[in-house]
């Protein structure tokens, strides 16, 4: 699955972008965010609170406990602030 | 139904936008300009915005307001980038049958799209240090008031 990131997530952890093959027991998009969390510093401070967090499956905005099944593309970003 | 949705780099003239609404038998447009301003030794604002959802959620927004305003028209230009003080940021503009319509979507749009449309921006300092500008409760209040 592509993971992507974008605005302060995106600088936090360091990169625009990454692929996983994720374990079976990956399902939901709060599964993701555990697992990320656990692979070293930038992702971990970059996730570390996950309620001031939004995501979009396949650009459509998700709920963490939205499950990634069939999903191509998960995207992390904080709370927008245009216009 | 006239629709004009853009996502981009380069300004805008705000004036020839509100232009293209002339001789459409439309009683009335509203419009709005977001511009960038000085505050706190800001010397310029980064947006960040997503190449696929930020489209499609501003689409989503001029439906609505079509809709719930009976709109006969609708201009959303956000840009993104690096963009200096005294630049236009966004221009918004509604036409309706009645000035009151047209007047509450650009309220309504603008509340909206500061929860709704994936859009990031980033304050840049005179003395080079940045920082990213957070969600504020009382913009959430706006949006979900409509």
């Amino acid at each position: 699955m592509k993971v992507t990131y974008f605005a302060k997530t995106r600088e936090l952890i360091g990169r625009d972008s990454d692929s996983f093959d994720l374990p079976a027991d990956i399902r939901s998009i709060n599964d993701v965010i555990e697992y990320l969390s656990a692979m070293d510093e930038p992702y971990k401070n970059a996730l570390a609170n996950p309620e001031a967090l939004r995501f979009a499956l396949d650009n459509e905005m998700a709920k963490g406990d939205a499950s990634i099944q069939n999903i191509s593309e998960l995207a992390i970003f904080p709370p927008v602030t245009g216009g | 139904m006239m629709r004009h949705i853009a996502v981009q780099i380069t300004p805008f003239d705000a004036g020839q936008e509100l232009r293209k609404f002339e001789g459409n038998r439309l009683g009335a447009v509203a419009s709005f300009s977001g511009i960038v301003r000085s505050e706190n030794d800001i010397i310029a604002l980064s947006i960040e915005h997503h190449p696929i959802m930020t489209y499609m959620a501003l689409e989503k927004l001029c439906t609505l307001a079509e809709q719930r305003y009976k709109l006969l028209g609708v201009t959303i230009i956000h840009r993104y980038g690096t963009l200096k003080l005294g630049e236009p940021i966004i221009f918004v503009a509604a036409a309706s049958a009645h000035r009151k319509e047209a007047m509450a979507a650009i309220i309504a749009i603008m509340d909206r799209l500061k929860t709704d449309v994936p859009l990031w921006k980033k304050e840049i300092f005179a003395d080079g240090t940045s920082r990213w500008i957070e969600q504020k409760q009382s913009d959430v209040d706006r949006s979900s008031a409509w």
